[in-house]
C-alpha cells in the first residue's frame, strides 16, 4: 500500500514538474494556450487531475491503512506474506 | 480464523483510513482570513495584483483574452465588467490606491466603449447572436447596455468624472425605453432572449445613476420588480427564471450562473425581495459536504442543457464551476460568512491556485473567473453607499 501511495504521489509529481496544472483551464470552457490542440490540453488536464485527487484523496488514504494494519499485526501478532 | 481477518482487515482498514482522512481534508485547505468593509484582504490584494498586472501589459493580456475569446467572447467584456466593478470597489476600502486604480478603470471603460463603437454590437456577443434578427430595432444587447452603463455608474461613485455623465444617461435612457417596450419590462441580450442576469445589472445601473444624477426612475423600477415577481418565478423554487422571452415565456429555469448575482443586483431595489432570492437560491443550489461547498447549476426540479454559463459540472456532486464562482457573490453580498468559508475551502481545494511574487490566479478558472472572485472579496461598500443615497 505503501508503495502504491508513493507512485501515485511521484506521477502528481511528474504531471506538475511538466507544467499541466495550466491545462485545468479546460474545467472553465477556456484553453491553457491557443496554439495547443485542444484535445491534447484536455488529455493533460484529465492526468494532472487524476493524479492530483489520487495524492490528496486516495494516498493519504493508503498511508494511513498501511499504518493501521502494521498496528493490527504488531498487537494481534499474526503476519502475512505477500503483504506490505 | 486467521484467514478470516487476513481477508478482511485490509478493505477494514481502508474504510476506517478514510473515515479519518476525508473529514479532516478540508483543515488542509481551510481559510481562517477574516473579511471585513475597511480593508483588503491578501488574498484579494494578490488576486487584484494579477489583474492589474494584465492591464499593464498588453501582451499578456492578449494572451489572456484570446484563450478565452477561442470559446467565448462575452467573458472578455464580462471580466472587464468584475474587474472595474473590483477595482471601484478597492477604491472605495483603500482611498490612498484610488487614483492608481481610477486609471485602469478608465482605460478599462474607454477601450470597451472604442471597441463596441468601432467593432459593433457582435464583438462582444456569441456567434448565435447573428443568427436571426433582434426583435427590436435598431438591435441593441441589454448584455452589453446593461454592464457598459454599471461599469460608468461605478467610476462615478467612486469619483466624478464629467466626460462618463452623458454616456451614462444616454445608456440608461435607452434601456429604461427598450425595457418599457417589453410585458415584462425587459430588454433583449440576444434575439428574442431576455436575461435575468443583464436585466438585474441594468436595474442595479439604473438604480445608481439615480443617485448620481439626481434622477428619478423609482416608478419604474417598482414596476420592474412587481412585474419580475409575479411573471418571471419559477413556481417550484420560488427563484427568478434565467431567461424567457421578450414577451416573458420562460426559457430556461433558475441556473446558478444567474440567480446569486441577480439576487445581489436585486438589493438596490428591494432587500427582503432579494435576501429571499438568495436563500431560496442557497436551498436549491447551495451544498455542503465535509467542510466544503459549492453550487449546483439547476435545483432538482428544473435541468438546463449543460452550455458556456455553467461551464464544467461534475458528476454526483452536480458542482458547477460557473454556480460556485457567482456563489461566491451570494454569499459574500448577503454576509454568510460560512457558506462563503467553505467555498473558499472548495476552491483552493480544488481550482489549482497559482501563487507566484505575490500574485494569485487559479489554473482551473480565467479572467472572468478569477474577476468574479475578486469582485466577491471586495464588494460591500458601493452597494452600501448607493443604498444611503449618499455618495460624496
Amino acid at each position: 500500500m505503501i508503495l502504491r501511495a508513493l507512485l501515485i504521489v511521484l506521477s502528481f509529481a511528474i504531471c506538475h514538474a511538466l507544467g499541466w496544472r495550466e491545462h485545468t483551464t479546460f474545467i472553465s470552457g477556456s484553453q491553457a494556450d491557443v496554439v495547443v490542440d485542444r484535445s491534447v490540453s484536455t488529455l493533460c488536464a484529465v492526468a494532472y487531475m487524476a493524479a492530483y485527487f489520487g495524492s490528496v484523496l486516495i494516498a493519504p488514504v493508503l498511508l494511513l491503512a498501511a499504518i493501521l494494519i502494521n498496528l493490527w499485526d504488531r498487537v494481534s501478532g499474526m503476519t502475512f506474506k505477500h503483504e506490505r | 480464523m486467521k484467514s478470516i481477518v487476513r481477508y478482511v482487515r485490509v478493505p477494514l482498514a481502508l474504510i476506517v483510513s478514510a473515515a479519518i482522512w476525508l473529514p479532516c481534508l478540508h483543515l488542509l485547505f481551510a481559510s481562517h482570513t477574516q473579511r471585513d468593509q475597511r480593508c483588503i484582504t491578501p488574498q484579494a490584494d494578490a488576486l487584484g495584483g494579477r489583474h492589474l498586472e494584465l492591464w499593464r501589459n498588453p501582451e499578456l493580456r492578449q494572451r489572456e483574452l484570446s484563450r478565452m475569446r477561442v470559446s467565448n467572447a462575452e467573458w472578455d467584456f464580462m471580466g472587464r465588467t468584475f474587474l472595474v466593478l473590483s477595482l471601484a470597489e478597492m477604491s472605495l476600502r483603500e482611498p490612498a490606491r484610488k487614483s492608481e486604480h481610477l486609471r485602469v478603470m478608465d482605460d478599462i471603460i474607454d477601450e470597451t466603449l472604442w471597441l463596441e463603437r468601432d467593432e459593433g454590437l457582435y464583438f462582444f456577443l456569441m456567434p448565435y447572436a447573428k443568427a436571426r434578427p433582434f426583435l427590436q430595432q435598431p438591435a441593441r444587447s441589454q448584455f452589453l447596455d446593461g454592464e457598459i452603463a454599471m461599469m460608468l455608474a461605478a467610476r462615478r461613485v467612486v469619483e466624478e468624472k464629467p466626460a462618463y455623465v452623458t454616456p451614462l444617461t444616454e445608456r440608461v435612457n435607452a434601456m429604461v425605453s427598450r425595457m418599457k417596450q417589453s410585458p415584462v419590462l425587459s430588454a433583449e441580450s440576444y434575439p428574442d432572449e431576455c436575461w435575468t442576469f443583464c436585466n438585474a445589472i441594468s436595474v442595479a445601473a439604473i438604480k445608481t445613476a439615480d443617485v448620481l444624477d439626481g434622477t428619478d426612475h423609482s416608478a419604474f423600477l417598482r414596476e420592474w420588480l412587481a412585474v419580475v415577481r409575479k411573471k418571471l418565478v419559477h413556481p417550484e423554487t420560488g427563484l427568478l427564471v434565467s431567461s424567457y422571452t421578450l414577451d416573458g415565456q420562460p426559457l430556461d429555469g433558475p441556473e446558478g450562473s444567474s440567480i446569486w448575482l441577480a439576487a445581489h443586483c436585486l438589493r438596490l431595489l428591494d432587500e427582503d425581495f432579494a435576501r429571499d432570492q438568495f436563500l431560496r437560491a442557497k436551498k436549491e443550489l447551495g451544498r455542503e459536504l465535509m467542510g466544503f461547498a459549492w453550487s449546483r447549476e439547476w435545483p432538482t426540479s428544473w435541468r438546463g442543457p449543460l452550455d458556456i454559463d455553467s461551464g464544467a459540472v461534475i458528476p454526483l456532486l452536480e458542482a458547477s464551476a460557473g454556480g460556485s464562482g457567482l456563489a461566491f457573490v451570494g454569499a459574500s453580498s448577503f454576509g454568510d460568512h460560512d457558506y462563503f468559508a467553505k467555498l473558499q475551502t472548495s476552491l483552493d481545494f480544488a481550482a489549482f491556485p497559482v501563487q507566484k511574487q505575490g500574485r494569485l490566479r487559479y489554473s482551473a478558472s480565467n479572467q472572468v473567473g478569477d474577476a468574479v472572485l475578486l469582485y466577491a472579496e471586495v464588494l460591500g461598500p458601493m452597494w452600501d453607499k448607493i443604498k444611503s443615497g449618499k455618495l460624496r
